[in-house]
């Protein structure tokens, strides 16, 4: 089987770098662009994660990525967004105000909760190693590449997705006393709020199964 | 909009889920908390080197011979500080992160001489997931702001030499220890923490290289007065060091430097005993 190609958007800022590396590890070819119609051609994409919500979509306007990624979306082949590349996903972010994101998931990205139930300060970013778990119903593709199994993999922000719709939150984790979305699923679009390339074996078995199975997930 | 996360309810105290029994740590079990295990690579040149007192320079191997061999062993956290950080060796840096990066796929932490945007950009690009500042941010606290504005507090770290000058009193030391600043590291870390940095690594001078167990007081002081990730570092000589102050000091990473590249504890250790505990660390599964 031919090596797939897999696009790295280029958002401006942080560590692609990683990300590439990752995509090669797991067979992929990876590409990082900030040309719209790198889309076209490729098997899959990746919308990385560092950066603010703002600066990263009005990057994305000026360079009609925006347009493209929601173009890609509609094609029905694997988006992979992580971190702040998942938050992208969805309707709206709470970032220094309200963004309007590339609306691909019904959604919003709000800060994380600041304090558990019972009033104790929770420590923001949560940065470090969470146990992730899917949530299994309806959806039987293993797209963590983990059997159904919980897998323990690193997290660094500062917010966190809500969606109206369950049925879209595809893996959750535990912080500060809250049940929050690890990942959400539509289709062939899915986000990540860790970041499988810096998340050992484990996250890389997740991206061998983007990258590998025929639909991405 | 007020849209809700149906399914995403809160679970309540966390006591209740964290299998510690609230007796043995009254203070800590309000958090869920899993403590990183993070592997601290000094480096001069292109030689991991370890030092005593951040003083007295000896040469160990290969940094990044270290921390693919650390990432092998399930590392939760990489971090390289360099220990000059002079312009003349930064591509030396950059490049060490770069070929650790390409092999390693833990998260990595850089410091030591960063002085810009430009400099902190750098590290990223390069494979650096968080950038650590130390003395810039004390000459010009206001670049912790900006490097959170355009990069997230969460690849921001403020990393703090502190120097025990009191009972129950710090202060901030720069220039690995050669520099006074007479800021209390306590004031500091707050000022910090307000400008938006995402996390804090602290030093204890005093202990650093020592091996004789981590300044308990000092990480109990600075997790009490702040609520951005904590990291410890300085003093660990077994791993009862490590377990003593995670079950007692709300910190998020332990940072391991000489007993590790010496062998004097290995990472299977930690985690069996840390687990024996009652403590959570990262499955390998």
């Amino acid at each position: 089987m031919p090596s797939p190609t897999v696009v790295i958007v280029d958002t401006g800022v942080g560590n692609l770098f990683s990300i590439a590396r990752a995509v090669h590890t797991v067979g992929g070819s990876p590409v990082i662009s900030a040309d719209p119609r790198s889309l076209e051609t490729a098997d899959r994409v990746v919308i990385p994660g560092v950066g603010s919500y703002a600066s990263t979509m009005s990057y994305f306007a000026e360079c009609g990525m925006d347009g493209a990624l929601r173009t890609y979306a509609d094609t029905g082949r694997p988006l992979l967004g992580i971190c702040l590349g998942m938050q992208l996903l969805v309707t709206e972010g709470h970032e220094e105000g309200r963004t309007c994101g590339l609306g691909v998931i019904v959604g919003e990205a709000v800060p994380m909760p600041s304090i558990t139930s019972s009033g104790s300060p929770v420590r923001i970013p949560h940065i470090g190693w969470s146990r992730v778990t899917p949530l299994s119903e309806g959806r039987s593709s293993d797209w963590m590449g983990a059997d159904g199994a919980d897998i323990d993999v690193y997290f660094a922000h500062s917010y966190t997705v809500i969606c109206p719709d369950s049925q879209v939150i595809a893996a959750t984790f535990r912080y500060g006393g809250h049940e929050l979305a690890a990942a959400v699923r539509v289709g062939s679009v899915l986000g990540v709020q860790f970041h499988p390339e810096r998340s050992g074996p484990a996250g890389l078995r997740l991206l061998t199964s983007f990258v590998q199975s025929p639909d991405g997930t | 909009m007020g849209v809700e996360a149906p399914h995403l309810g809160d679970s309540g105290d966390v006591t209740q889920q964290t299998g510690i029994p609230a007796a043995s740590v009254p203070a800590l079990a309000v958090r869920d908390r899993r403590v990183r295990m993070i592997a601290r690579l000094e480096v001069k040149g292109t030689n991991l080197i370890k030092g005593i007192h951040l003083e007295g320079l000896r040469r160990v191997g290969s940094p990044v011979e270290f921390a693919r061999r650390y990432y092998d062993l399930g590392i939760d956290e990489i971090l390289f500080m360099d220990v000059v950080a002079s312009l003349y060796g930064r591509n030396q840096l950059l490049e060490i992160v770069r070929e650790t990066a390409e092999h390693v796929f833990a998260p990595i932490t850089v410091g030591g001489g960063v002085r810009s945007v430009a400099d902190f950009e750098a590290l990223l690009r390069s494979g650096a997931d968080k950038v650590a500042l130390n003395t810039e941010a004390t000459k010009n606290p206001l670049l912790l702001k900006e490097l959170a504005l355009r990069f997230g507090s969460q690849s921001v770290v403020l990393s703090i030499e502190a120097l025990r000058v009191a009972p129950g009193k710090w202060e901030t030391l720069t220039d690995n220890g050669r520099e006074r600043t007479g800021r209390d590291v306590i004031a500091w870390v707050q000022e910090a923490a307000d400008l938006g940095v995402g996390e804090a690594l602290i030093t204890s001078i005093d202990k650093e290289g020592t091996g004789s167990g981590f300044d308990v007081d000092l990480m109990r002081e600075v997790t009490e007065c702040v609520n951005i990730p904590v990291i410890a570092s300085g003093g660990m000589g077994s791993v009862h060091d490590f377990v003593a102050l995670a079950s007692t000091a709300d910190v998020n990473g332990i940072a391991i430097a000489d007993a590790l590249h010496y062998n004097r504890v290995t990472l299977d250790e930690i985690r069996a005993t840390a687990r024996g505990m009652g403590l959570d660390v990262r499955s390998l599964a």
